[in-house]
Order: C-alpha cells, then structure tokens, then sequence
C-alpha cells in the first residue's frame, strides 16, 4: 500500500473549471455562434442492408436556403486501402469513409448517406427530405452466431471468412490435461445486447475551410489530435492544413474517439464558403455512431478439489456492426486476466453484422467476457461450497503471473482487491430479506500510455499556467495541475489549466483507456522537473552559487531561502520567463482490478429489480483526486448496473432500432441507484512517480457478473443473457 | 539470444512453433534474423492491429526496442480504450 506523503496529492481541491460549468459559461460545441455560420443535416438510410441503385440530390441543391450537398462522391479521390494508425488504433480509411457516407451499399439503419447545409437546420431537414434515393434491399443480419452461419448474407466483399473480419487465438499450456485434472468443471454461454455509451451531450462539429486551404474545426471529442487526423486522412489533406479545437465534452466514455461529423461538416463548408455546424440529435446518437458490440461469449473452467483452477477454455463472438472492429481482441485478452491459469485456450471473432459500426466504451469488451468468466466461477464456488471471494484469491493473478496472451504482470492489485472486497462493511452485512441477493465479481483493464504535452509557463505572482491537450471529461484539469502543483510546491489553485486547439500544444493522444491522469499526468511531472531545473539556475545566479537545492516549495543555498513565489518575482531580473515543457510517451501504464459487491431485490410478481447497496472497489494505485477517482468509480458502475439490468438496442427483424430515445432506451437514474460505495485501493504503479493507475475502466467489468450472480442468489435460477430485465425474470 | 514468442494465430505458418530463439540488439534486428529463416514472416508480426512487447511491456519504440540476450518478445493486440 502507498505510504509517501504528499502535500497536494490525495487532496481534494475544488475543479478549475466547475464555476464555468455550474454557471453555463462553459461553452460547449452546440453553443458555437460564427459570423455567416450555416447548418447541417444529414440523410440517414432507413434500411438495415441495401444497395444503393440512385442517389439523386438535385432538388435539394436547388432548395431556397440551401448552401451545399454532399455524398461519398466528394471525397477526394485516395487509395481505398489506405490505414490511417491514429496511434490508439487504426483502420482503413475506405471503412472510416464509409461509415461517415456511404458509398455503393448501406449497411446499417442510420447509415449517413447524403449532408445538406442550409440557412439554418429547418431549412436543412427540409433539403435532405428532397434527396431522392433508390434502394434495393438486401437480407440483413443483426447477431454474430447468426452472421457467422453458413449462408448468412455478406457485408462485404473480400473478408478471409465470410462476415468473419478476424479471428484470435491464445493458447498457452495444455488445456486438455487441465480438463482432465479437474474435479469440477463448468461451461456457460451467456449474450449481452448492443448498449450505448449513453454520454448526454450528442455529437457535434463545426468546421471551416477557409479560402487559403486551412480547415478549422470545434468539436465534442475526446481526441482533437485524432479527430485531426482522421478529419484529414478523410478529407486526403496534411494534418498542418487541419485545426481542431475541442470544445467542452459532455461525456464520451470512448463514443467521441471516432469522427463522424466532422468531415462532412468540412466538406459542406468548402463548397458553401461558410462555416458549417452540425449537432446530432438524440437519434442520430444512437443510431449514427458507436455502440458497444453485442457478443456470445462461451466459458469453461475446471478446478480441482482445492478451488485451484486447473483449465479455462473462451470462445467469444463479438459483433463488430457494419465494418470490422468489435473489441473482441481486449475481450479475448481478458477474460481470464484476474487469474493465475497455467492451461488457456481463448478464441475470438470479429464479426461484422448489420448494426452501427461498433466504438470503444470503458474497458471495451472486457465486461462481455468478464460476464460469462465470472458467473461461471460463481457456480463453481457453489459446487465446492467455498465463499466466491476465497475462490478468486485462491487463484489470483499476481506479479509474475503470464498472461494467455503472453506477457507477464508487472506488479498489480488483484489481490488487494479482493481483500478489501472480503473486509468490507458491506460483505460481512447481513441480507436484508427474502428475494434478496448478493452477488460479487472482479474485473480487469489494461490502460495504456500514449503521447502527451504539457507546457507551463511560471507567472511573476507565484502561480502557473499550464497548456495541455487532454480533453477534460473526468476532471483532469485538476488531477494534471494538482501533479504539477505537487513538483512545484503550491497549491492546485496556483495553476491555472487551459485545454488548447492543436495548432497550440505537442501532439496529445486521446482522453480514454484510462490514460490522462497517468501520460499527461507524467508530461506534466516533467515540465515542471523542468521548471523546477530552470528556477534552481536563476536562485543560483541570484545567490552566485552553484548549489541549490528544492524542497517544499523552497529554494535554498546554505543560508538563503525564496519561496517557489518569491523567486517567481524575480524572474524579469534573472534573465526573463521560465516556461518548462515536456513530450512523453510513456510504458509502465498500470493495469487496474475493480470489483463490485451488489445487493438487489427481485419482486417475483413483476420481475422488477431493486438495488439495494451497491460497493465498487477499485486499485487506483495513487489516487490523485480521491474524489474523483470515486465518481469514476460510481459513474462506471452505474453504466455496468443499467447495461446488466435494462439497457439494449431493441432491433426489429429488418434491423431498425425501436428505442432509440432516452424514454425507451432505459438508463439508471439517480432515483434507481441508491449511493453507490467506494473502496479506493492503492497499490503503486511503478510506472509512474506518483503510482498513478488508470481508474476510468476497469470499474465498469464487473458490474455485469456481479448482478447476474446476486440475481441467481435472489430468484434461484440463472439467466444467460443481458439485459436482465423484468421480463426475462418472469419468463424464466 | 532473445526469445521470440508467435502469436497462435501464426504458429500454423512456422509449422506450430511457438517461440524462436533470435539474435540482435533490437527488436527490428531480432525480425531480421528470423526473416532470413522463416521468409514472410515478419508481414505477419509487424501490423498495425499488434503491439510489441519486449519483456512484459509494451514498447512505444516499436521495432527500435532494444532487446537484452534474455528479452521475452510478444506480439499482443493493440490496446486502445474507452
């Protein structure tokens, strides 16, 4: 556990910028206002597969009011197999243009086809109501065992397996000696439905192309840098002549990596000559963008009569949606990541079917396989009559321990965790009453590194600004100057962070898998290493010295001393400003186990699921901001409850999706959640001076098992898919 | 000499090996020696789907890794995040 004592790490400072938000100042992209700006629609096909015979956009273009029409035609002309690598990631650019126009076939309902700018959004919709299309429609295909059968229809053309994109196999030791050494082995098949990110505020971009060939674009994203680069990938211009700046975000749990307004929005306004501003409507969120894959996923575990695990066997089909991308390599990866397994075999497909292309979301793909791993263990610690908790440390993973992929942990918290879940209030709680239940899990997330900047500029009153390109979802304005704050010996208040367009700050990767307070975190450590660096030289020309140390906000040399801001004053004199910068990219991302207990209620007469105490428990290795590593923690367990208890893509058999508003498509509430717990548990990554890990992720694995298994204890049967709602209860 | 591990997917091509035993002080030099005897095979180790990793981490370097005489080298999928 963590014993270094800090001054501002572990503290609890206000947000910089929640006057700005709990005020309206903040500015968001649908409050963008530029001089002669117009506005877009966009024409969404209403079949799930089709292809597209006639494309007629004449009667739009000659619409009053109407400024510019786009179809996949204006795309500039560039090699279709082109992969755009955006660091965290790649495709290939004829995939990302086709999910952002399509071109030749539909493949999903909702599919962008066709962009209109107009005088404002009324007159837009009106224009894309004008253009003309012909489709003939093709059988669609909705699920991946059934994209995966003989004679299912095909997406595409040209993919090694029929709808199979790709296929993934880990295989270490022998898992059939395994099998045979077990005393009990047990082999489930569990489904999870298509579920949305849920981020409330929806996609949307405004883009100029200015006349000297420079696209400036503000955006809701959680990369500007990507949304920079894949906007001009798409577009085929250098990066240089692209310009993004992120405007506040309203949520993106991995849904605003992609681009998918932006290029339009740019393409409209080069031929309008106008800023264009495009917002997408609840809708268009759900069915325009990226949910998370559905998936079938199959487990089997052996243990032996000690609880030791002797074998684990996964097979798991994730759909990717209309182009190829579902996750299934994470999913694959962990599966079995919490525990010690000498005998593993993991295969996983990728799998396209006629949904919306699939995006990243928390921990992508881990909390599909965690559901069907960890139920299965609940099962399994039943039969051998050992609490679920004594079985996962029996078989925890620890440092050293090798992955099925491969590699081997540095050190990592899994057991920590589930001590601190089998300490816990809550575990050694009573249950409340009949058609009660509680349920436990634990899941993993990798989190990962990627570049990041970081410029701060000391001011002569004491205090620093600091320049960064993560966009903040989370609050990491506050978690990055609190690092600085820390090296600098002031106070978080002294630093005043401002998130900036890419034209003003190195190359940044994405805000998501976990990484901002850990990689930005580090560039920051290291700018102001660098500014302490630079300050320690001017005391030393203050103080003709050559010695000088730093501690505690203090420079000193034998008998003089200067505070950080009394040095800072004198600054002018001793050879002008200090500005410090650092560009990382970092290793030592330090993976994370969460793990849930949940307590719920099931009214057998309608099904209805209460829940009635819930604790998320979580290795955050050095918590920066406890208080905002706990909303991670919360925020990420009510998204795993609401995808476990309600939520869902209900598609119809011709692929159109029949919920797609927040008063049918179900999300927990305040008033469905009572306060959620929180646990933080530090074991130190090594990779980072303050022991930073990821905490955005792994909180969001095991909420899924955890329902399903406190389910079973409260009704006494099983369900083997999700949502499990009210009326897969009573038609059990 | 450094240990190279082979993604199982690729095993059928080297005829269901799982690791080689490769020379060199990077991991570029390591796929360079293998390439010599196992032609191709690197097309399959060096996509951008895969991340390398030399010795339980994954490397931002790449190919430029240095490697040690007793360095584990993997070809995992690439991690991103949500």
């Amino acid at each position: 556990m963590s014993v270094t004592t800090y001054n501002v790490i572990g503290t609890r400072p206000i947000r910089h910028d929640g006057a700005d938000k709990v005020t309206g100042r903040a500015l968001y992209g649908a409050d963008l206002q530029l001089a002669r700006m117009v506005h877009g629609a966009v024409l969404r096909s209403p079949h799930a597969h089709a292809r597209i015979l006639r494309l007629d956009t004449t009667k739009a273009a000659a619409h009053p009011g109407v400024f510019a029409v786009v179809t996949a035609a204006d795309f500039p002309a560039a090699p279709t197999d082109k992969i755009v690598d955006f660091g965290e990631g790649d495709t290939l650019l004829s995939s990302l243009r086709g999910n952002i126009l399509a071109s030749g076939k539909v493949l999903y309902s909702g599919h962008a086809i066709a962009a209109v700018a107009a005088v404002n959004a009324h007159v837009a919709a009106e224009a894309v109501a004008l253009i003309e299309v012909d489709y003939e429609p093709l059988p669609c295909v909705l699920t991946a065992p059934a994209a995966m059968a003989p004679g299912a229809p095909l997406l595409h053309e040209g993919l090694d397996n029929g709808n199979v994109a790709e296929t993934i196999r880990h295989e270490i030791g022998d898992v059939a000696a395994g099998f045979a050494a077990a005393t009990v082995i047990v082999e489930r098949e569990l489904d999870t439905a298509t579920v949305h990110q849920g981020y409330i505020e929806p996609q949307n971009a405004t883009a100029f192309w200015s006349s000297d060939g420079r696209v400036h674009i503000w955006c809701s994203t959680q990369g500007s840098f990507v949304a920079r680069d894949a906007s001009a990938a798409v577009l085929d211009i250098p990066v240089s002549q692209v310009k993004v700046t992120p405007m506040e975000i309203g949520g993106g749990f991995g849904g605003k990596i992609n681009v998918y307004l932006e290029p339009v929005a740019a393409l409209l306004s080069k031929k309008a000559g106008r800023p264009v501003k495009m917002v997408m409507s609840r809708r268009d969120v759900f069915t325009g963008t990226g949910p998370t894959p559905g998936s079938r996923v199959r487990v089997k575990i052996g243990v032996d009569a000690a609880g030791k695990i002797t074998a684990a066997q996964a097979w798991l089909a994730y759909e990717a949606g209309a182009y190829p991308g579902a996750m299934v390599g994470p999913g694959a990866m962990t599966v079995f990541a919490c525990y010690n397994i000498e005998n593993v075999l993991i295969e996983g497909f990728d799998v396209v079917v006629n949904k919306p292309s699939t995006a990243a979301y928390r921990a992508p793909g881990a909390p599909n396989s965690a559901l069907a791993t960890e139920t299965v263990l609940d099962e399994i610690a039943e039969k051998l009559g050992v609490d679920p908790l004594e079985l996962r440390l029996r078989n925890a993973a620890k440092e050293g321990t090798r992955r099925a992929d491969g590699p081997r942990y540095k050190r990592i918290g899994c057991v920590e965790v589930i001590e601190a879940m089998r300490a816990s209030a809550h575990y050694n709680a009573p249950l409340p009453g009949p058609s009660c239940g509680r349920g436990v899990a634990i899941g993993y997330w990798f989190n990962i590194g990627l570049p990041s900047s970081a410029t701060l500029s000391v001011n002569a009153d004491g205090t620093v600004n600091l320049i960064e390109g993560s966009t903040d979802i989370g609050g990491s304005r506050t978690s990055l100057s609190m690092q600085a704050a820390e090296v600098l010996g002031i106070r978080a208040e002294d630093v005043h962070p401002t998130i900036v367009d890419t034209d003003s700050v190195g190359y940044t990767g994405v805000t998501g898998g976990s990484r901002t307070t850990f990689a930005t975190g580090l560039a920051v450590y290291e700018a102001a290493q660098d500014v302490v660096t630079q300050m320690k030289a001017r005391a030393a020309k203050l103080w003709a010295t050559e010695e000088v140390e730093f501690a505690n906000g203090t420079f000193s040399s034998g008998s003089n001393n200067l505070s950080f801001a009394q040095l800072a004053a004198q600054l002018g004199a001793t050879g002008g400003p200090v500005v410090g910068s650092a560009a990382v990219n970092p290793r030592g991302a330090g993976g994370s186990v969460a793990g849930l207990i949940i307590d719920l209620k099931v009214d057998p007469e309608t099904g209805k699921t209460e829940v009635l105490r819930v604790t998320s428990v979580q290795d955050a290795g050095k918590a920066i901001h406890p208080a905002y590593v706990e909303g991670q923690m919360q925020g990420g367990t009510a998204q795993g409850i609401g995808w476990a208890l309600n939520e869902e893509y209900f598609m119809d058999a011709s692929g159109e999706m029949r919920n797609g508003s927040y008063l049918d498509y179900r999300m927990p509430t305040a008033l469905d959640l009572p306060m959620i717990e929180t646990i933080i548990v530090e074991v130190p990554n090594p990779g980072h001076p303050f022991g930073v890990r990821g905490v955005g992720e792994a909180n969001i694995v095991p909420p899924l098992p955890a329902v399903a298994n406190a389910l079973y204890r409260a009704i006494g049967r099983r369900l083997h898919s999700v949502p499990m709602n009210p009326a897969s209860i009573l038609n059990l | 000499m450094a240990t190279v591990f082979i993604p199982t997917v690729v095993r059928p091509r080297l005829g269901g090996l799982a690791q080689l035993e490769a020379s060199g002080r990077t991991v570029g030099e390591l796929l360079i020696d293998l390439e010599a005897r196992y032609p191709g095979l690197s097309q399959f180790l060096l996509r951008p789907s895969l991340a390398i990793s030399v010795d339980d981490e994954v490397t931002p370097l790449g190919v430029l890794e240095p490697v040690r005489p007793d360095s584990e080298v993997h070809f995992i999928a690439a991690i991103s995040g949500g």
